[in-house]
């Protein structure tokens, strides 16, 4: 542990403390997660070990690098890339107002990010993974899915997951039903969700307190689903008949600032059928992002 | 007396995603990385000085057995035979310690690949306590050190579901075909011979030999020329 200098604390992960630290030798700054080991206990705990085994092999500039694991009998240290600011600093810096072509640049890279984990093999795992959440950190404009096990608010679920685990307001209406078919599909619509925040400069879609209420939230603005937009959709689990909502938004009220494209990119997030709804690859080549500029200036 | 329901809650299990399933780069990644985790058998000549194939197949026996008794999850077994075969090839290990390690093997497997890993405890009543539960978290660290935590392996089982999704099968031939291929593996995985051969090798001989085993040919499926032709292009095998 010599090798690095703990500068401060970031804050309480899952599993351990988190600490801004800084590389002797080489002057670079981290971020270490330490995991606890106890005596008493089932060794490395899965969580950690599951995060640790998938980001050695998920690298990507919109992905958190791992850089090392040190370990001692008591505990282990996970040495991480350092990202400045988390998406709820960066929102509260932005006092409500947000350029463009940064939520452009921003949505490209989580689209990139939510990509290349849904092409990578760490996705034959992701029925397994629970409770573990990809947050968004930022690094000088770069954007990174990072599993840090913080910031819960700000959760993608980029992997899977009980029905409980995905932050409720950016839940797909197919698991709020109790869907036990977990695919990609569910990042794409919370994918969805962090777009229109993101053009809103950090006004959250969908603010639901319960189930119900999250339901309802989303039914007001898509139309309350049937079997004929969504087959099937009476046999999800937890499926009950809600009152049927006309769309009473529009989604130019919803996300002003958007353009007429950004918009339809939205909308084709936001499908209730998860089968219906967009994904990672086609939502990149979608015609928003035709001008796209990956560095505007902040 | 008292009734107990002891059976388990479904777990958490897989599913298949056709999002994943049509994209010809999920595969692609599979085969790209699947290299990096094959050993071959030669660790019994090279690096071990006390352990036999046939010591190997003992635990592997021993491995396979209590996953069936705890009904892990059918990928745990293969995988946590790849992590000990490469482990094997990396370090001498004596005999009196394989138990041990088929037992860590176990446990890092299980708490990769299932929402509820197979406690320490456990797993030492399995072996008559003969791996000590105060062992076992020094163990798991070094395993896991050793292989400088590259433990989350392709194993054959990730391949079955590409394989059989191009296979024109209808939903219950599926689900059994799925079976019978799972237990070839799993039987494949308990045989020194067959770790030097590539998961996605395994799970196309696998996917073969148990459509070949319910005569799926002449049940209006393709004739077994086709079928090895549509694996070897799929999979980059020669026949």
């Amino acid at each position: 542990m010599q090798k690095y200098e703990k500068l401060e604390k970031i804050g309480e992960g899952t599993y351990g403390t988190v600490f801004k630290a800084k590389n002797r030798e080489t002057l670079e700054i981290v971020a270490l997660k330490r995991v606890r080991l106890d005596d008493d206990d089932e060794g490395v705990p899965s969580s950690a070990l599951r995060e640790i085994c998938l980001l050695k092999e998920l690298k990507h500039k919109n992905i958190v690098r791992l850089y090392d694991v040190l370990h001692s009998d008591k505990k282990l240290t996970l040495v991480f890339e350092h990202c400045d600011q988390d998406l709820k600093k960066y929102f509260d810096s932005l006092n409500g107002e947000i350029d463009p072509d940064i939520v452009k640049s921003f949505m490209y890279q989580l689209l990139r990010g939510l990509a290349f984990c849904h092409k990578s093999k760490y996705c034959s795992f992701r029925e397994y993974l629970s409770d573990t959440f990809c947050v968004l950190f930022f690094n000088n404009g770069e954007l990174k899915l990072a599993d840090f096990g913080l910031a819960r608010a700000f959760g993608i679920p980029v992997k899977c997951y009980s029905a409980e685990v995905v932050t409720l307001w950016y839940r797909p209406p197919d698991v709020l039903f109790g869907a036990k078919l977990y695919t990609t599909s569910i990042d794409m619509w919370s994918a969805g969700c962090i777009f229109a925040e993101l053009a809103n400069a950090g006004r959250p879609l969908f603010p639901g307190s319960d189930v119900e209420d999250q339901l309802k939230r989303i039914f007001r603005l898509l139309g309350t689903p049937s079997e004929e937009t969504w087959p099937s959709i009476s046999h999800l689990p937890d499926y009950r008949p809600l009152s049927i909502y006309q769309p009473s938004m529009s989604f130019t009220q919803v996300v002003p600032k958007l353009n007429s494209k950004g918009r339809d990119l939205l909308q084709r997030l936001l499908v209730c059928n998860p089968a219906q709804r967009l994904g990672a690859d086609d939502a990149m080549a979608h015609s928003y992002f035709a001008d796209l500029n990956l560095k505007p200036q902040q | 007396m008292d009734l107990l329901c002891t059976e388990r809650a479904a777990d958490c299990s897989a599913y298949s995603d056709p999002m994943l399933l049509d994209d010809p780069r999920v595969l692609k990644n599979l085969l790209k990385t699947e290299e990096i985790y094959t050993t071959n058998s030669s660790y019994f000549q090279n690096v071990q000085t006390e352990i036999t194939p046939e010591m190997r197949k003992i635990v592997a026996e021993w491995m396979l057995e209590v996953c069936e008794e705890e009904r892990c999850q059918d990928e745990v077994f293969p995988l946590a035979m790849n992590i000990m075969d490469r482990y094997l090839s990396l370090v001498n290990v004596k005999k009196t310690h394989l138990q041990m390690l088929g037992t860590v093997c176990l446990l890092l497997a299980t708490k990769l690949r299932q929402p509820n890993p197979l406690m320490s405890m456990l797993l030492s009543s399995y072996t008559d306590y003969s791996a000590p539960v105060e062992d076992i978290p020094g163990w798991e660290l070094m395993v896991a050190c050793r292989l400088k935590w590259d433990l989350a392996a392709v194993t054959p089982i990730d391949f079955v579901g590409h394989i059989l999704h191009r296979l024109p099968l209808d939903s219950e031939l599926r689900a059994m075909v799925t079976r019978h291929a799972h237990t070839f593996i799993s039987l494949a995985a308990r045989e020194s011979k067959f770790c030097m051969f590539t998961p996605s090798i395994i799970a196309g001989a696998s996917v073969a030999s148990a459509l070949n085993g319910i005569r799926w040919s002449s049940r209006g499926g393709w004739p077994l020329s086709r079928l090895m032709d549509m694996l070897s292009r799929l999979l980059f095998v020669e026949k």
